[in-house]
């Protein structure tokens, strides 16, 4: 591999470095990025927009249902996902045209934590899929240990999802 | 042995694979540690959730707003790779990519229309950092993408907190973007290929790499849902997918440099691409529709390259 410029190399390392470094304290489930970021709004001092912005908390469902409508001109979008699961481990199966998937869905305080993939007869197909140009999911062919290309989609996985997260609804 | 994992993050399919002697529910331990990391990013910078450190962030146009770690590195590299490629590569067409169509979060299936975005011509100059107090200004209501430098970066972390753990032997692939640590179970270096865009169960040749990565752009695996012919890569100047190539491969030291240029290269097409890759030494391989491949000067003996 060839050796990049000493500037993207230190941006490369700051990035990372810092990154792992600051991880464990910044981002973990209980101080949500929301919070973070009403913390840091109070810090600066400046409470103009607070109200509208850094309330939509996902442990106050009052607090955030009447921010729904505040916060409907800005984005359609509402804070409803953020407390309607139970926590939990929720498995969840879907089949589609090229195989079948199972998911294991994990909630931690209400939200997702993580997603996991328990089974996946997809994974390594070894027939032709041609009719599903975009939906295939990742693969390897047997001679390289694996394959570089763009970035497939989670296509396949969708109705695992959903089933898994309709087990997780409170 | 080799152990496998898959997960689900940032709208794609994670698998790392590790070669280790060592217990396997130690292992286990290790990569949901490398897992966590990944969900740490995607909550901080997912513009598809409208909850996130990202989207608070632009929806506060015109106030200095102080951020996590993991928001400001990941604004300030994608800040870094626009200004090395004049704009080519833009972080801020999030509300243009959500009116393309790519606007759906893939977990929750919610919809994200961030109208607020919408009455400004913006670019990446429109964001000022201040790396000091790790504050970020918006000069105008915009949304920023971070999809194609977060990943690289979530698969570097992961990289990182593996290597702390004490493997040394193993892959990360993020749906195409790969890094590769040590070696392969043949204690070799990895061997990788790269997808030929017109036959997706081919290669067009592999390489082989030990502790490097290779992230892959291509326009064929996200079409947008509303404009036929147009994928999820987006030239910022032109308002429309870039048309020239296929895939565009960049090989590097670090994730997350490979992935943004990759999409930085995609977009700056094979003549402007290939040149900006040799002056900044990056390893590269292009495909265009019509299959040709081109190569940066070093690439076939640098790596090894099998055809």
């Amino acid at each position: 591999m060839s050796k990049i410029s000493p500037k993207w190399m230190a941006l490369c390392s700051a990035a990372i470095g810092l990154t792992y470094a600051a991880g464990y304290v910044v981002t973990e489930p209980k101080t949500a990025p929301v919070s973070a970021a009403t913390q840091q709004v109070q810090l600066k001092g400046s409470t103009s927009k607070n109200d509208q912005q850094s309330s939509s908390s996902s442990s106050s469902s009052q607090a955030s249902q009447s921010n729904t409508k505040k916060q409907a001109n800005q984005s359609s979008s509402s804070s409803q996902t953020q407390s309607i699961y139970k926590d939990g481990s929720y498995s969840g199966e879907g089949m589609n045209r090229i195989g079948s998937v199972a998911v294991s869905v994990t909630i931690q305080k209400g939200k997702i934590e993580r997603v996991q993939i328990t089974d996946c007869t997809t994974s390594y197909p070894e027939r032709l899929i041609d009719q599903l140009p975009q939906q295939v999911v990742s693969r390897q062919s047997s001679n390289v240990d694996n394959v570089s290309g763009a970035t497939e989609s989670t296509d396949n996985f969708k109705t695992a999802v959903m089933d898994a997260l309709s087990k997780a609804k409170a | 042995m080799t152990y496998t994992r898959m997960f689900l993050c940032m709208d794609t399919t994670v698998s790392i694979k590790v070669v280790s002697d060592q217990d396997e529910q130690l292992i286990d331990e290790i990569i949901k540690e490398a897992v966590h990391n990944f969900y740490q990013i995607e909550r901080a910078c997912n513009r598809f959730d409208p909850n996130s450190e990202l989207m608070h962030l632009c929806h506060r146009a015109g106030e200095e707003v102080s951020v996590s770690p993991i928001l400001f590195q990941a604004i300030n590299f994608a800040v870094e790779t626009a200004i090395e490629t004049g704009g080519a590569f833009d972080p801020t067409i999030g509300r243009v990519m959500e009116q393309r169509g790519f606007n759906r979060n893939y977990l929750s299936g919610e919809k994200l229309c961030s109208t607020f975005a919408d009455d400004s011509d913006v670019t990446y100059k429109d964001i000022t950092l201040f790396d000091r107090q790790r504050i970020i200004l918006l000069k105008k209501p915009m949304v920023i993408d971070l999809n194609a430098v977060v990943k690289g970066m979530a698969v570097d972390l992961a990289v990182k907190s593996m290597r702390n753990a004490g493997l040394d032997h193993f892959i990360v692939n993020a749906g195409g973007d790969i890094y590769a640590s040590g070696r392969n179970e043949q204690n070799e270096p990895w061997k990788i290929g790269i997808r030929n865009p017109a036959d997706r169960n081919a290669s067009v040749g592999y390489v082989r790499i030990s502790d490097g990565a290779i992230c892959t752009s291509g326009d064929y695996e996200r079409p947008s849902m509303l404009s036929p012919g147009e994928s999820h890569l987006l030239n910022p100047g032109m308002n429309a997918s870039p048309r020239e190539l296929s895939s565009c491969t960049v090989i590097a030291p670090f994730t997350m440099l490979a992935d943004a240029f990759s999409t930085a290269a995609s977009v700056m097409g094979r003549d402007q691409g290939m040149k900006k890759m040799e002056e900044m030494n990056l390893d590269c391989i292009m495909i265009t529709h019509l299959s040709e491949c081109s190569f940066t000067k070093n690439f076939k003996e640098r790596l090894s390259w099998n055809d």
